[in-house]
């Protein structure tokens, strides 16, 4: 056990190594807020530093109590006191709700202070006027206006030092956001709108500016210099500007529109005498901003061709030809595939396409010719693709998010090994790149994360709440489809044209069809819709079974803590759903409707896609998480051997948090220009989430308090959660201060953030859930020493690629960047690189894991269904559990109703008669809806309408014609299930009980033996 | 009634239903639970609109288009049809003859059908005035939320036609009387709907 136990004293060294690197970062010469040069900036700082303390007092207890308790109360220790039936103390119960609300007051304060003084909007005071600039965003170049003096630039703002800037922004093509990190931070700049940021730089100095915000292949190129200068400098610049400059006329402004990159512009425009790469106009039409800005109500429509960014776009669109061939096909064509790219115009970026669409193919082929050379067809099709069982449709989502993992995380290791060489440009195109990040983020979030919860939630709930199925089973199985189509369709778009490359977010007008009519955003769209919709109804289909399905006696407060995370989570799923499928179907309107939702021009108004989105995207990354804490609170219960300390503290911390978790969505765009006020309303409910979670911590680290801690390969998942989790916890109190948001928005700094939550605290839940349920499903325990591995590797994977991006965002490095010009962020990009490697090594072991434990199965088998002295109703039926899950319902007693039964004498009874059994038959439905969904959704984004009709009229007479069936069920013959129940139970007595220090070898068949507190140390 | 007959909110079958009062325990209830989904769709479609209402890019507003006599005689139409659908609820749950089931829903989907005309006729006159969703952000809004409804109407009367088909196939099941249980609360909830469609796009676009 000392090896294990070593573990946690590792991860805490590599907890500190992480925040030394956060502190590395502070003293870094980069040009950014870290280093300030502006008075704005240094109270960003300082703010940051201040709350990242406050925040530490939380935290730290946190990273250096999980390594003692977990070394204390190891299992072998048989000094330490025991007290498996503690689970409340009033003191420490207010301690933990106390101590974080106080802190949460506290930086709460803070907060509101700060936004107010720091507000972007407030004009800077002193006794010299502000010299005002007028900021218009270009594909992929900023234009400054100086109205006073009637000159313009671009690529340079220059202004005196110690007079106060008052800039106004807009754009006059997609949403762009700029960034000066050395003097102000960054805001919003958006077409038709103003917004506003005002800085002052003391002494003259050269500063870095830049957007954050991705808009198109170009984007990590729109830099400037903003260069702070004396007064005399300054007037002699503006004659520099005014001697050397072109006018700045309507053909001028439209050479610069266009898009492309600013040095582009300058070899069009001819830039003599100026400085190399900026371009200075000495003479503007001092209404030309308001022109810009008007040009979008005028109340016309601007077509693309009025856009200067989005007429160029147009051209790439394939669009329809009117011919016979469109109609059949639509605007599917011989370039719609990258094999073509690949034959034709072989560079790295297109092979590198080629071979994933090469991947896709011919793993489509050899899965079905393995299928096939092995019969399995039959089987595949009858007891899996047509099941309604709970139990199987669980396996399938975990199946396929476990597919989706592997590409997602290739692609992730493809994106850092982009940015590893970004320095000099890298080897991919910077269309691939973003298609790159853009599909992460979808398979991630949407295909690996959302099946993966729901593949547990499936199989593990109804067994613990002692339920035959879910309430609606063919529901169930239809969900499933739906999730599927969405995974195939991205799936589909390796092979057959190109995904979205408007990020998994898919903000409008990006994804407009002015900007982009090709079929990439339209894959997202039918993806992210159809499997919503599987998702809605996941959603009512948990409720309403946890509502309705309980066996007898379990009430709500007796159920396992997974179960109420699993009802938090329906709930999360009920409400939030909605917002993203209208969002969605907004945006398809506009796309192929013509409508204007989210348009630049006819009163659209693109906010109103980010409310609705993040609306959603806030609460789902909660519907997530809480059934891994769910998860986490069954794991350390279990191995510790204990009862779940402060369990209606959890109850409450986890429908707190579901609560909140509706409140905060405005923290995704906090630099959106609206008034501080709001922004403080929303930062301070997106800090007040951090107690409950706090709270939901120290209880777990309570129930490992005096327990007898076996450090399994859940454990170990569960140690890197914590310690790696309250990191995440610590940056995310960081992310809610709207001071700091404005400058770590869009930078790798928030990448790192909600990588650092979602890896520890949603995947390595999943990974612990793998582990600990496998030997329920599949009868057999998964190897433990390629458990030990993988975990360690994913631990340290995570650590090693996440914590360098910290840094760098820090400084500035704006996300989705393709390549970079700063060396100093070089380093810290191929230790990400390194990590990302230990990620991969750590999906390989797992794979090695599985294929270990499937050959030595035999010698793994824990039939009796307990090899983890279980304290929850699924562990008192046998692994693999029979179709009908419990031959007689159980009668629940208390909570740990398994543990109730085996410590007092009545687990594995056989009850004195057998019931028949009514189960839902198998029905092809689901399987319809899968294939008419995919083709429906094919069809709508190929524009081949014939097959979408076809296909929505197909799906809706299968689904009336199943409505005509009255043979919904099959029932099962209460002889057969006694004989099957009498078998296992003379199994059970056959098997030897074996103590926890037998967990992981061969003795363990699945029975526990009861172990009891000595009687010293007990109570 | 005591409270433990009492098996989900709106009106239950009763006891003397059987089996059919007790699937529609989880049935209904889990259909209450798809509805309130719903009605965050129809939330966020009426929020849109209200931020969308000064999107009217220079085209028709809400006082040039509205037909408020025609959105009067719809309001009139739908709630009568819930009133009928009403009728023919209590005629289930008290078991009348089934052809007294049959005649309600048909009066009702003759309503659903009046309603759908009334209302493709103030769109057909909406585009005659340049008034498409085409035309401006506040007009998409509008397009969005108000047929969203009249979809879900028409969904309901196709639903009423496929009950009242398989009235005539199965009788009286379990099953047909837990589906017209929900086709009841999804027509009246469409009444809600539509009443906050009237109150907030007609009255307050014309107040």
């Amino acid at each position: 056990m000392t090896r294990q136990n070593g573990t946690g004293h590792i991860l805490g060294i590599v907890a500190i190594v992480g925040l030394s690197l956060l502190l590395a970062g502070c003293s870094s010469d980069s040009a950014s807020f870290i280093n300030p040069s502006g008075p704005i900036a240094e109270a960003q700082r300082w703010h940051l530093i201040k709350v990242t303390l406050l925040t530490l007092i939380a935290v730290l207890p946190v990273i250096l109590l999980v390594p003692f308790i977990l070394w204390r109360y190891r299992y072998k220790n048989k000094r330490a006191r025991y007290l498996p039936n503690w689970e409340f103390s009033a003191p420490l119960e207010i301690a933990m709700w106390g101590v974080p609300f106080l802190l949460i007051v506290i930086i709460s304060t803070q907060l509101w202070q700060s936004t107010k003084e720091l507000d972007p909007y407030r004009p800077i005071g002193g006794d010299k006027p502000p010299i005002e600039v007028q900021v218009v965003g270009l594909d992929w170049k900023w234009l400054f206006i100086y109205p006073e003096q009637q000159i313009a630039t671009v690529g340079e703002l220059a202004f005196p030092a110690g007079r106060p800037v008052s800039l106004a922004l807009t754009t006059d093509t997609v949403m762009q956001s700029f960034m000066v990190p050395a003097l102000a931070g960054q805001i919003y700049a958006m077409p038709g709108m103003i917004t506003k940021l005002h800085f002052s730089a003391p002494a003259p100095g050269t500063f870095f500016g830049e957007n954050t915000q991705f808009n198109g292949t170009g984007f990590t190129g729109q830099k400037f210099a903003a260069k702070a200068m004396s007064e005399v400098d300054f007037e002699s610049w503006v004659g520099q500007v005014k001697s050397t400059g072109l006018p700045l006329d309507q053909k001028a402004y439209a050479t610069l529109g266009k898009r492309g990159t600013r040095a582009e512009a300058v070899a069009a425009l001819g830039a003599n005498g100026m400085p190399s790469g900026v371009l200075y106009f000495n003479s503007v039409d001092p209404a030309m901003f308001r022109q810009i800005l008007h040009k979008y109500h005028s109340g016309a429509p601007v077509p693309p061709a009025a856009q200067p960014g989005a007429k160029d776009y147009l051209a790439e669109g394939e669009l329809m030809k009117g011919d016979l061939w469109s109609a059949i096909f639509g605007r599917l064509g011989p370039n719609s595939f990258p094999f073509t790219a690949a034959f034709e115009n072989p560079t790295t970026s297109d092979l590198i396409a080629a071979g994933a669409a090469a991947v896709v193919v011919i793993g489509g082929l050899v899965a079905f010719l393995l299928i096939t050379w092995l019969r399995k067809w039959d089987i595949l099709w009858r007891d899996w693709l047509t099941s309604t069982d709970h139990k199987r449709i669980g396996i399938m989502y975990i199946v396929l998010s476990l597919v989706m993992l592997a590409r997602g995380v290739i692609e992730g290791a493809l994106m850092r090994s982009q940015q590893a060489f970004g320095l000099t440009g890298g080897f991919l195109t910077p269309d691939h790149f973003s298609e790159l990040f853009s599909t992460h983020g979808t398979i991630m979030i949407f295909f690996v994360a959302m099946p993966f919860v729901a593949g547990f939630i499936n199989y593990i709930m109804p067994l613990q709440i002692g339920a035959r199925d879910v309430s609606f089973p063919v529901m169930n199985q239809i969900s499933l489809a739906l999730t599927t189509v969405g995974a195939a369709l991205v799936m589909i778009s390796l092979v057959i044209g190109k995904f979205s490359t408007g990020g998994w977010t898919a903000y409008p007008p990006y994804t407009g069809a002015d900007f982009n009519p090709g079929p990439g955003p339209d894959y997202w769209i039918w993806a992210i819709v159809i499997a919503g919709f599987g998702s809605t109804l996941s959603g009512i289909n948990f409720a309403v079974t946890i509502y309705k399905e309980r066996a007898p006696g379990m009430n709500l407060m007796q159920m396992p803590l997974f179960c109420w995370t699993v009802l938090c989570t329906a709930i999360i799923l009920i409400f939030a759903m909605p917002p993203l499928t209208v969002a969605s179907l907004m945006l398809g309107l506009d796309r192929y409707l013509d409508f204007h939702f989210f348009t630049n021009d006819l009163g659209g108004n693109m906010m109103n896609y980010a409310n609705l989105f993040w609306l959603f995207g806030h609460p789902e990354v909660y519907l997530l998480v809480l059934p891994a804490y769910g998860i986490y609170s069954e794991v350390v219960s279990t191995y510790s051997g204990k009862t779940l300390y402060g369990y209606t503290s959890l109850v409450l911390a986890t429908m707190s948090i579901a609560v909140l978790s509706f409140t905060v969505w405005l923290h995704h765009f906090f630099t959106m220009g609206q008034a501080a006020n709001i922004n403080i309303a929303f930062g301070i409910a997106s800090m007040l989430i951090a107690v409950p979670t706090g709270v939901k911590v120290y209880d777990w680290m309570a129930t490992m308090f005096r327990g007898r801690i076996r450090m399994s390969v859940p454990m170990v998942y569960t140690t890197g959660f914590f310690i790696l989790f309250v990191i995440g916890g610590l940056t995310g109190v960081i992310l809610a201060n709207p001071t700091i948001d404005y400058q770590v928005h869009n930078t790798l700094f928030l990448v790192a953030h909600f990588h650092n939550v979602l890896i520890p605290g949603v995947l390595f839940a999943m990974l612990a859930a793998l582990n600990y349920w496998f030997p329920k499903a599949f009868g057999f325990r998964l190897d433990e020493k390629w458990g030990y591995i993988s975990a360690l590797l994913w631990i340290f994977g995570f650590a090693f690629t996440f914590f360098p991006l910290y840094v760098v965002g820090l400084q500035g490095m704006p996300r989705r960047s393709f390549s970079f010009s700063d060396p100093a962020f070089e380093p810290m990009m191929i230790v990400a690189l390194f990590g990302a490697c230990l990620i991969l090594s750590a999906l390989g072991a797992l794979c090695i894991q599985f294929w270990v434990s499937i050959r030595d199965r035999d010698s793994r088998r824990v039939f009796a269904g307990d090899p983890w002295n279980g304290r929850s109703l699924e562990w008192a039926i046998s692994a693999p559990p029979p179709e009908y899950n419990f031959a007689v319902l159980p009668t629940v007693k208390g909570r740990d109703a398994f543990t109730l039964a085996k410590e007092n004498g009545y687990a594995y009874q056989s009850p004195q008669e057998y019931e028949d059994i009514e189960l839902p038959r198998s029905t092809p439905i689901g399987m319809i809806f899968c294939v008419g969904g995919i083709l429906l959704s094919m069809a709508l984004i190929w524009y081949i309408w014939w097959l979408a009709i076809l296909s929505l009229l197909a799906m809706a007479v299968a689904f009336i014609a199943r409505s005509f069936r009255t043979d919904l069920t099959e029932t099962i013959p209460a002889a057969e299930i006694e004989k099957e129940h009498r078998a296992w139970l003379d199994a059970v007595a056959k098997t030897p009980p074996v103590t926890r220090a037998a967990e992981d070898a061969a003795e363990n068949q699945g029975r526990a033996a009861i172990e009891r507190p000595e009687t010293e140390g007990a109570v | 009634m005591n409270r433990e007959a009492i098996k989900h909110p709106g009106l239950n079958l009763g006891e003397h239903h059987g089996s059919a009062h007790i699937d529609a325990e989880k049935i209904v209830f889990g259909f209450w639970v798809f509805l309130m989904s719903d009605l965050i769709i129809f939330g966020l479609m009426f929020a849109t609109y209200v931020s969308m209402l000064s999107g009217t890019a220079g085209g028709p507003g809400p006082a040039d288009v509205f037909n408020l006599k025609s959105a009067f005689i719809q309001t009139m139409i739908l709630l009568t049809s819930s009133l009928t659908f009403g009728f023919g609820s209590l005629a289930m749950r008290h078991e009348h003859n089934p052809r007294a089931l049959l005649g309600w829903l048909a009066v009702t989907l003759l309503l659903g059908i009046a309603f759908l005309y009334f209302e493709g006729r103030d769109f057909t006159d909406m585009f005659a005035k340049g008034a498409t969703p085409m035309r401006s952000g506040f007009l998409s809004a509008f397009f969005g939320l108000v047929p969203l409804h009249g979809l879900h109407v028409a969904s309901g009367c196709l639903w009423i036609i496929l009950m009242m088909v398989q009235i005539g196939v199965f009788g009286m099941i379990p099953m047909v009387k837990t589906r017209i249980l929900r086709l009841g609360l999804f027509w009246h909830f469409l009444d809600i709907v539509w009443i906050g469609i009237f109150s907030i796009v007609y009255l307050a676009g014309l107040a």
